[in-house]
């Protein structure tokens, strides 16, 4: 199987399944998780686990509001001054993508460094 | 063999040694050597310098591990900590702990929860508005109830307000709401709220009620984890704090703040020292034109009125500087009326309620049936108290203005030093009590005030300008009704079972430290109206204007007895009403206050009954949207008769045409009802200028507008201290200058509904959680009296026949939650004036059969 492929679905799937259990800065440890476990370099782990975390959490907020009103979306999205409801769900990937993702490229560098 | 200086050479570790040049050499040859190859000479003294380079970037990986997990670490950090006025991103934004969790579906969530302190089952059932019917066996459970349901749907609308009740906003929001705290610590509200819980805990009766609500809010609080807290908590970062019953009392103090804590004292002191007395009386008369008292102005007053003594000494206080006037919307106000049956098509008595207030989201009121085997009541209930404020029984109905008489007074204290320790009054030296208040800064240390009490009452905060809300003048004392203990929920308690007149206003004779008027009407066919509450016994003008702090003659040594309060029941012309008016004329033996509401709201109201028979309910509805102010039908003749308009200039032709044909409706399709107030509010301004400037440094009030329309159209132009004529002109042009700027040219295309930009805000000022511009007609002038700050808050209309029939609306959801549909979806039917029949379910057996989700506790 496609290592870069493991990574994202760990990232995925840990991410989806953590989140529900854990404060929310548990993407930060997956990051973390993802890198040590990752082959890919540093760039590239990054791209893969910030998808894979971003996309759990985007995932998850459109679950949520499949069985819920979207009436909320225009208010939050007028308190951060956003211009669109869709860039709340942006908004909400990116918190999970970045921390995660740098977090995993950090893990990387450091393996690098470990093992050489 | 070449030398390998690639990346197998970087995977080494010439970094330790590379701290060692000296000894490098030799290793790496041996090295080289191992692998076969030999050490090319030629290299010699170069065969550091590849070396050098490996060290340099194993040094910047490091970094970037480093700068990498910092960041990654820093991020983490940063977006679990709230930043400036913005939530903490990480939190809120989770879709399994932040806002997300707060969307909710159109249903209102089945739920039961069993709760050990229950003595008998309760059953709650939501109709389609989101209304819960509480049917319990007992009152204990029943409270309980009411406490859980409302902290279900208002959990975070009661902390917030106990909070800022207290002056406690600053553990939530930090420093900026520092001013405000002090300016609520120095008002007494905590000490006040103190004084009235030990009056509700000495009776068995309403420290029932209050400990049922608070365990009952409590077992909601409890069944919560964080994720499921209402979205305030998550936006603001902090979480809620148990129910305690001081806040039952803090939600009473809040009420006695809006509805009686404003003074015109210092103004009115300031008006009287700059003033000659008779262009004082004139510019404030003690009865205003045209009003139709509550009371009719014939009535006698069959008692021997309580005397009092007015002071020998001739006190003038002193010029109070720089302290602003809280601005106050004209006309701004409640209104209630009741008919009896002769009036009717039915033939039963009807009443109407339509309570004035600040107008936001959530709403102050929740609406709610309670039902036990005491008690079968409905109505308009405040988050954070047990009971119905406003609704009906089995048996009658009651609405409620506020009173307007003055509770408040302000004193001018003679301390003996700086240090406050003690204060002149009856011709000794007396102690000052200080109560320390510790006011807890979220990120800073506590601010400590300490407030110092005469006997009077707490001395008010400096008017520095750190202090928001501050409307008292510097360190003056301030003697309140709603500071002495009270139990206004007791009266509450006891009305909500009232089976008739004389049980209503017996319970009355509990509503204590707020004045308020109570229209009434039941099943028997009566119809009452009472200015009900402490009130002290005054001569006359005392409290219009600052006190004498060391003259005990201003001390309120006396109350009014309850028998001498002003009251009416069963008047022959068959209704009774309020808007805020006076609630007597001048031969009531006892002086109450002089600034209350002029005639606008009160004729119409008594135009429209005295005018009616075969009333519906449906007519009431159509009264309480009436948009018709009476001041443009009495003015506008004038001010357009002095009005000089340049020939040609076809938009203020066309303006001056419009304003000549309207009625003085403040319908939303209109277009002069928004250019009209513009050019009221410059016409007064000008008329009244210099004196009352809002620029001065010293305050005053500018007169009544109906004061000074009277005035003008008795021709008595004396009293004014610029030309008439010139400011009928001046302020035309300069308001016809600013409408055509913000509305547009053409002034057929301006409309009011649209261009007034009405919105309702967020309790909390929270930006995307109020209902901005919203299309309503209506005025503080109307009955439908929708003004910027107050509006209507409920609307609620009653029919007493055999089977009891209501109408209800008001300004907001059952639900505060802002990811509910239902959080701001009755706005619009409020806005355009469709009121909802209500559900007065009799048993749970026809309840459960109507309603839409049961909740079983």
């Amino acid at each position: 199987m496609n290592p870069i492929r493991n990574i994202l679905l760990l990232t995925f799937l840990l991410t989806f399944i953590l989140l529900w259990f854990f404060p929310w800065w548990i993407v930060t440890i997956i990051g973390l998780i993802s890198g040590a476990v990752s082959k890919s370099g540093p760039w590239q782990t990054f791209v893969v686990v910030a998808t894979g975390a971003g996309m759990a959490w985007l995932l998850a907020a459109l679950w949520v509001t499949q069985t819920n009103s979207t009436v909320l979306l225009p208010r939050i999205a007028e308190m951060f001054f956003l211009p669109s409801t869709s860039l709340v769900f942006a908004l909400t990937a990116l918190i999970a993508a970045i921390p995660s993702g740098l977090a995993a490229m950090g893990i990387i560098y450091l393996k690098r460094e470990a093992l050489t | 063999m070449e030398v390998r200086t690639g990346r197998r050479a970087r995977r080494s570790r010439p970094t330790i040694l590379s701290y060692y040049p000296g000894l490098t050499g030799s290793p790496l040859r041996h090295a080289v050597a191992r692998e076969g190859g030999s050490w090319p000479q030629q290299q010699g003294l170069n065969f550091l310098e590849p070396s050098a380079r490996t060290t340099h970037a194993d040094k910047i990986r490091y970094l970037k591990a480093i700068l990498s997990l910092c960041l990654a670490a820093l991020l983490t950090w940063l977006l679990s900590v709230p930043l400036g006025k913005l939530p903490a991103l990480g939190h809120f934004m989770s879709p399994a702990s932040g806002f997300w969790q707060n969307m909710q579906s159109d249903s209102i969530a089945d739920l039961s929860i069993a709760s050990e302190k229950l003595n008998r089952p309760v059953e709650v059932y939501y109709d389609a508005r989101g209304v819960p019917h509480i049917f319990a066996e007992n009152d204990y459970d029943l409270y309980f109830a009411q406490g859980f349901v409302t902290a279900r749907d208002r959990l975070w609308q009661i902390d917030f307000q106990a909070r800022a009740a207290a002056g406690r906003l600053s553990e939530i929001l930090g420093p900026l709401a520092l001013g405000y705290d002090r300016a609520q610590r120095r008002l007494g509200m905590q000490h006040g709220a103190e004084n009235n819980l030990r009056s509700i805990m000495e009776d068995s009766q309403s420290a029932l009620a209050v400990q049922a609500y608070t365990d009952g809010y409590n077992a909601w609080l409890e069944s919560l984890s964080p994720k499921d807290y209402p979205l305030e908590f998550k936006i603001l970062g902090y979480e809620p704090e148990a129910f305690t019953p001081l806040n039952t009392a803090l939600t009473m103090m809040s009420v006695a703040q809006t509805l009686t804590a404003n003074t015109r004292a210092h103004a009115q002191s300031n008006a009287r020292v700059l003033l000659p007395p008779e262009v004082y009386e004139k510019l404030y008369p003690l009865e205003i034109p045209w009003v139709k008292p509550m009371i009719p102005a014939g009535h006698s007053w069959d008692f021997d009125p309580v005397s009092t003594t007015p002071p020998e000494s001739d006190f003038v206080p002193n010029i109070t500087k720089g302290l602003e006037l809280p601005h106050r919307e004209p006309g701004a106000g409640s209104n209630s009326w009741a008919v009896d049956g002769s009036r009717t098509q039915s033939g039963y008595p009807m009443l109407a309620s339509d309570p004035h207030l600040g107008v936001t989201l959530p709403s102050i009121w929740y609406e709610i049936h309670l039902n036990s085997e005491a008690l079968n009541v409905y109505g308009a209930s405040i988050p954070g108290s047990p009971g119905v404020i406003i609704g009906f029984n089995e048996n009658c109905a009651w609405g409620i203005t506020n009173g307007d008489s003055i509770s408040l007074d302000v004193y001018e204290i003679e301390f003996k030093d700086e240090a406050q320790n003690y204060y002149w009054h009856d011709e000794q030296w007396k102690e000052v009590l200080h109560r320390v208040e510790v006011i807890k800064i979220k990120g800073k240390q506590p601010h400590i005030e300490t407030v110092p009490y005469t006997h009077h009452g707490p001395v008010a905060l400096y008017s520095d300008k750190d202090s928001a809300n501050s409307r008292y003048p510097h360190g003056h004392a301030i003697q309140w009704m709603a500071h002495r203990p009270g139990n206004i929920l007791r009266a509450i308690l006891n009305y909500n079972r009232a089976e008739n007149l004389q049980q209503f206003q017996k319970a009355l004779r509990d509503f204590d430290n707020i004045s308020m008027n109570f229209t009434y009407a039941d099943r028997e066919g009566n119809i009452s109206i009472g200015h009900y509450g402490h009130l002290p016994v005054r001569f006359s003008g005392q409290g219009e204007f600052i006190s004498d702090g060391r003259d005990p003659a201003y001390d309120w040594s006396q109350l009014i007895p309850f028998e001498h309060l002003p009251r009416i029941k069963n008047p022959d012309h068959g209704f009774v009403f309020t808007a805020n008016q006076a609630p007597v004329s001048k031969n009531y033996p006892y002086f109450l206050g002089r600034f209350y509401a002029d005639f606008n709201r009160n004729h119409r109201i008594h135009d429209l009954l005295e005018n009616s028979s075969g009333i519906t309910m449906e007519n009431f509805e159509e009264m309480l949207m009436d948009n018709r102010a009476l001041t443009p039908a009495k003015i506008l003749p004038f001010k357009l008769s002095k009005l000089q308009i340049k020939d040609g200039d076809s938009e203020q032709s066309k303006l001056i045409q419009l304003l000549s044909d309207w009625s003085g409706d403040y319908d939303s399709d209109s277009a002069v009802a928004l250019f009209f107030p513009v050019w009221q509010r410059e016409f007064s301004k000008q008329l009244w200028l210099p004196l009352f400037d809002p620029e001065n440094d010293i305050h005053l009030f500018r007169p009544y507008f109906t004061v000074t329309m009277d005035h003008l159209l008795k021709g008595d132009w004396d009293i004014f201290p610029v030309d008439v004529v010139d400011a009928v002109n001046a302020s035309f042009q300069q308001s016809f200058e600013q409408a055509i700027t913000q509305y547009g040219a053409d002034p057929e295309n301006w409309h009011y509904g649209t261009q007034r930009k009405y919105h309702i805000q967020h309790l909390a000022y929270i930006p995307g959680l109020g209902r901005q511009n919203i299309n309503t007609g209506g005025h503080p002038e109307a009955i439908n009296a929708m003004g910027n700050v107050f509006a209507p808050s409920w609307r609620m209309v009653v029919e007493l026949g055999p089977e009891i029939r209501a109408k209800i609306h008001y300004s907001g959801g059952q639900t505060a939650n802002p990811g509910h549909p239902q959080y701001d979806r009755a706005i619009d039917d409020w806005a355009t004036g469709r009121l909802h029949e209500a559900n007065f379910w009799q048993t749970s057996l026809e309840a459960a059969a109507q309603s839409q989700v049961t909740l079983n506790l």
